[in-house]
């Protein structure tokens, strides 16, 4: 490589939006040109990470990784990073409010450097305000033990997070019909004559005449840097109006207190909030939003409903419950996301929660889609009504076995990696906690590109003796 | 006769265990890896009908179909058998040599072995302990007697074993160990004695207790005032106390494979009329148990009340019949968190023993470093390689009170015998922990100090110094451990609780500090270090004289 690696990186990065832009209008896109574009990308980004992420450094040494240049293969095989990176701090740090410790900790796992003043924070969430006053974006997510992931984006990563998937979702909701003919012509028309960046900057300015027939109602908090909350929350940008489940931020702090228990009375007290509001008033919200719902309704307005299938599927039985007459305007659609698994880890049946939507809400079958994505990338896979989330062209996925050894193959099973080239504030070479199976074949949706099938969240051998020891507690 | 029986056990012997084998058909690898175990349904010897091999590899097939991804079908179910299958290891590289064993198995319906005959059992109740010495005696002699037959199924299955060649090996070796009637009596005279007796003697009837003073109720006092001479005569009560034995149902671990071997030999020493589910993973210890009973003796009670099987976990149509009220007096669960806590939830109404998921640590004082590092190193790592790290008891995390500087060098020097270890007994790690271990070491340990053995590039063994809290989550017991530096040695006492089995302490004088204060947070084992895998007859189990909790204790 002989550009300097924020040029390189840059100019790969520019190349990939356009076929992202192309793939989105006509389902095809120059696969080989956007895997030279990822490599160079990624070469780029190993070089940016190993001299400025102090932890992606040692991981490059532990692997006697040494070289400028070291090619895809050699990324994969050495220098793919576990999500669990991103809850590698010390837990007492958060124990103790010793936020200066965090900050230590997240100039070692990211390209950020935090102020001394977001050090003095008082608590969490002051500490995420502060940081965010910075230009430091920290989006977290729980973890089932408490121990929650935390992962840096500068600016600039922040915008490829809540922007990149706008150059292709709109088409693909097009594709499903959600959007009027004439508007995804244009939109079509947009995307193949303009620059990715001036479609993102009209995005910002006239997105909401795509989906200003909608009313917007968000079965999530109104706030807070969680994954599937952003979504929501930025969705909600583009809608006429927007209606949240529980409009409240989401508290990191509650978030976290309520798994591993209150460590002053402050946060009790926003432990005791967020159950309020989750728990104590859950049937009430259900209602506000089911209320206004009906208002859409009446007023003949289209509705999209945005949410887990687990909280999707509660409404659903709360308005067959009440026998309540929800005939939402053709055309209303839900747009899933957050995995399929209920809070007793039980799988939610599919077939149940779509039946249950069209049966209570209205909705028809082909106006139910998901997206599926992780905190730590930026953009989503768009399920098609084929059943298959296809994977968008910036993304490099790679299928590894046990071992964690890349597999070659067009139809491989086991666990998914990712290589990001828009993580430009943290090692986005991810390895994932999924286990996927990716195939890579025409798609009778039309699509082209890898595309993955199922998603499971771990290997389900039958466990033996005390392997499975406990995991939610420290030593 | 009866001389005889004294001298020999508790028959003499007349059939073997190679001549059940050769008959049947079973414990030999056959073609295409495949196996045939017997079960034991109540003394009856059940081995599986024949079954084509591509019915075996067409079942399987299926099941990978309709898996998870991700999961691995270990199990099927054909129409009169059911197979399982375990990975081949290559034992001089010591990874997956890409085939596969297959143990066939018969079926069994749950009423086969339920025990619902009180008269008969009691036939076994009321057996003398010294029968049950005898029975172990002549089980014992036809494992020697065996050996031939043992040496070939321990190279047989040390194909699919998962623990190195001499653990494998030595636990071959231990089985006469296990059975040693001596010990066994020690066990059960420990174990079971209370007021002074032998333990002995409450499992074969009841016992006065001579010291027992009887106390009245109010009704007494209140009835000889009223009736006066008519009074019941509390006072003339002789209290004794009887320990019943119980029909017992033990679902057993695999992560060493004498737990089997274990579990049934608690129900065989308790009288008790037992059903044994061997694990997936170590099959072969039940089905040499059944064979040896059968060789030894296969009229005994013990025998004839016991049943040795294998059904996958989570099994409604048989675990609902085995969970049902009534159906057992004591149901025994070892192993992971779901299957405990599945049982607890489910079998409601039965006494349920837990050998819960746990784990050992080691904590070694200041003062420690004073002597020979290697020493304390080697101590220490052997209290880490417990059932080569498997073990409930051995030891994953060495909280160390030490100056960086020597916590380094303590990590190196474990580091060392780790890697003697290696060359002495090559590690087998299987290909998921592999991964795990890449994920630890890039992941939630990225900012420890690794010392890591590796052989081409692969993980053999090693050690990782942090100077923080960590997950549990980063234990992969994989001749893996983890060194966490403290300044004081009491900063880990808040990191004992229940879950820790056991800790192994260096210096004594430590010990002797703090061992009131760590057994108080649950911890059962405290022990010197080096000494976490030494037991003796009679110790207690998970904080339970496990044996005096499988008895039922009755008052007479």
């Amino acid at each position: 490589m002989t550009a300097h690696p924020d040029q390189a990186l840059k100019q790969a990065q520019d190349g990939l939006k356009k076929i992202m832009v192309q793939w989105a209008a006509t389902k095809t896109c120059d696969q080989d040109k956007a895997l030279k574009l990822r490599e160079q990308a990624a070469s780029a980004n190993y070089l940016r990470y190993r001299r400025n992420i102090p932890y992606f450094a040692k991981v490059c040494s532990m692997a006697g990784m040494n070289g400028d240049n070291p090619g895809l293969d050699q990324i994969i095989e050495h220098c793919m990073i576990p999500d669990d990176i991103f809850k590698s701090y010390p837990q007492g740090f958060l124990d103790d409010r010793d936020f200066r410790g965090m900050n230590r900790w997240l100039a070692r796992v990211g390209d950020v450097r935090p102020s001394k003043a977001s050090g003095e924070a008082r608590n969490m969430d002051q500490w995420l305000d502060l940081l965010e006053k910075e230009g430091i974006h920290l989006v977290f997510s729980s973890g089932t033990s408490g121990n929650m992931s935390f992962v840096p984006r500068d600016e600039s990563t922040w915008r490829h997070f809540l922007k990149n998937s706008l150059l292709y979702t709109p088409m693909a909701a097009a594709d499903q019909g959600v959007i009027p003919s004439w508007k995804k012509l244009a939109l079509k028309l947009l995307c193949q004559n303009i620059e990715p960046d001036s479609l993102l900057s009209l995005a910002d300015r006239y997105g909401r005449l795509i989906f200003r027939d909608f009313d917007g109602y968000f079965c999530n908090f109104s706030g807070g840097a969680q994954g599937i909350q952003l979504v929501g929350q930025e969705l909600a940008k583009y809608c006429r109006n927007a209606f949240f489940l529980y409009d409240a931020p989401l508290s990191p702090m509650a978030v976290r207190g309520v798994i591993r228990g209150a460590a002053a009375p402050e946060e009790q007290a926003v432990i005791d909030a967020f159950l309020n509001t989750t728990v104590h008033d859950k049937k009430a919200n259900y209602h506000r939003m089911l209320s206004a719902l009906e208002k859409s309704s009446k007023r003949g307005r289209k509705a999209i409903i945005f949410g887990t299938p687990y909280l999707l599927l509660e409404i659903c039985q709360e308005v067959k419950a009440h026998k309540l007459n929800l005939r939402l305007k053709k055309g209303s659609a839900v747009f899933f996301g957050g995995g399929w698994k209920s809070f007793d880890g039980n799988r939610i049946p599919e077939e149940e929660l779509v039946g249950l939507i069209g049966e209570s809400l209205g909705i028809e079958r082909n106006f139910i889609a998901e997206g599926y994505s992780m905190t730590e990338i930026q953009g989503l896979m768009l399920r098609c009504p084929e059943g298959r989330y296809h994977v968008p062209p910036h993304f490099e996925t790679v299928i590894l076995d046990p071992e964690l050894r890349p597999m070659d193959g067009d139809d491989v099973t086991g666990t998914l990696g990712i290589i990001d080239p828009f993580a430009e504030s943290y090692p986005g070479f991810l390895i994932t906690g999924d286990h996927v199976r990716r195939v890579n074949e025409g798609c009778p949706c039309g699509r082209s590109g890898p595309a993955i099938i199922s998603i499971a969240r771990s290997p389900g051998r039958e466990i033996k003796g005390c392997g499975g020891i406990m995991a939610k507690i420290n030593a | 006769m009866k001389d005889d029986l004294r001298e020999e056990g508790w028959r003499l012997i007349d059939s073997n265990m190679q001549d059940l084998c050769t008959k049947y058909d079973l414990l030999h690898s056959g073609e295409n890896n495949v196996m045939r175990l017997p079960f034991l349904i109540k003394g009856s010897l059940r081995a599986p009908s024949r079954v084509n091999f591509d019915d075996i590899l067409q079942a399987f097939d299926a099941a990978e179909r309709v898996a998870p991804a991700g999961a691995f079908p270990s199990h099927v179910r054909l129409e009169k058998v059911q197979v399982l299958r375990e990975p081949v290891i290559n034992r001089k590289t010591m990874r997956p040599a890409g085939a596969y064993q297959y143990s066939v198995m018969p079926v069994f319906s749950p009423g086969e072995v339920l025990e619902n005959d009180f008269s008969a059992i009691c036939e076994l109740y009321n057996t003398p302990f010294q029968e049950i010495l005898e029975l172990l005696k002549s089980l014992g002699a036809v494992f020697v007697q065996e050996q031939a037959l043992l040496n070939s199924l321990r190279d047989l299955t040390i194909h699919t074993a998962q623990l190195p060649d001499q653990w494998h090996n030595l636990g071959f070796d231990a089985l006469g160990m296990l059975i040693d009637p001596h010990s066994a009596k020690v066990m059960v005279d420990k174990d079971l004695g209370v007021w002074g007796q032998a333990g002995s003697r409450f499992l074969d009837g009841w016992v006065e207790l001579p010291g027992a003073a009887p106390l009245p109720a109010p009704v007494h006092l209140i009835a000889a005032q009223a009736l006066g001479a008519k009074a019941p005569a509390w006072e003339k009560r002789k209290p004794s106390m009887r320990a019943m034995p119980t029909r017992q149902l033990h679902i057993t671990a695999g992560n060493a494979p004498q737990i089997p071997f274990i579990s049934a030999l608690r129900a065989i020493l308790t009288k008790s009329a037992a059903v044994i589910k061997s694990p997936c993973g170590a099959t072969l210890p039940g089905a040499l148990l059944s064979l040896g009973l059968l060789a030894a003796a296969p009229d005994h009670p013990v025998t004839r009340h016991l049943s040795i099987v294998y059904w996958p976990g989570g099994e409604a149509a048989v675990e609902d019949a085995f969970f049902a009220p009534n159906a057992f007096d004591r149901i025994v669960v070892w192993g992971a968190p779901d299957a405990v806590e599945s049982v607890k939830k489910r079998a409601l109404f039965t006494k349920v023993l837990t050998f819960n998921p746990r784990y050992g640590v080691s904590m070694i004082g200041r003062e420690a470093f004073a002597e020979s590092l290697e020493d304390l190193a080697a101590a220490a790592a052997a209290d880490s390689l417990v059932a080569n790290q498997k073990a409930c008891i051995a030891s994953q995390i060495h909280y160390i009170e030490a100056e960086e500087d020597q916590a380094k060098s303590y990590a190196q020097a474990l580091q060392r015998a780790l890697a003697a270890f290696d060359r002495a007994s090559p590690n087998y790690v299987d290909p998921f922990f592999v991964g795990e271990i890449k994920r630890v070491m890039r992941g939630v340990l990225i900012d420890g100090d690794w010392f890591v053995n590796s052989e081409e590039g692969r993980f053999c063994s090693g050690v990782v110094l942090v100077d923080r809290e960590i997950p549990l989550s980063a234990v992969t017991m994989q001749r893996m451990i983890i060194v966490r530096r403290l300044d004081r040695l009491e900063s880990a006492l808040p990191y004992l609780h229940s879950g820790v089995s056991t800790v192994s302490m260096s210096p004594l004088s430590v010990k002797e500090r703090l061992r009131d204060e760590i057994a108080a947070r649950g911890v059962s084992n405290i022990v010197d270090l080096g000494h976490s895998g030494t037991m003796f007859p009679g110790m207690s189990h998970d904080g339970m004289m496990a044996l005096s909790e499988l008895v039922d204790w009755k008052n007479g």
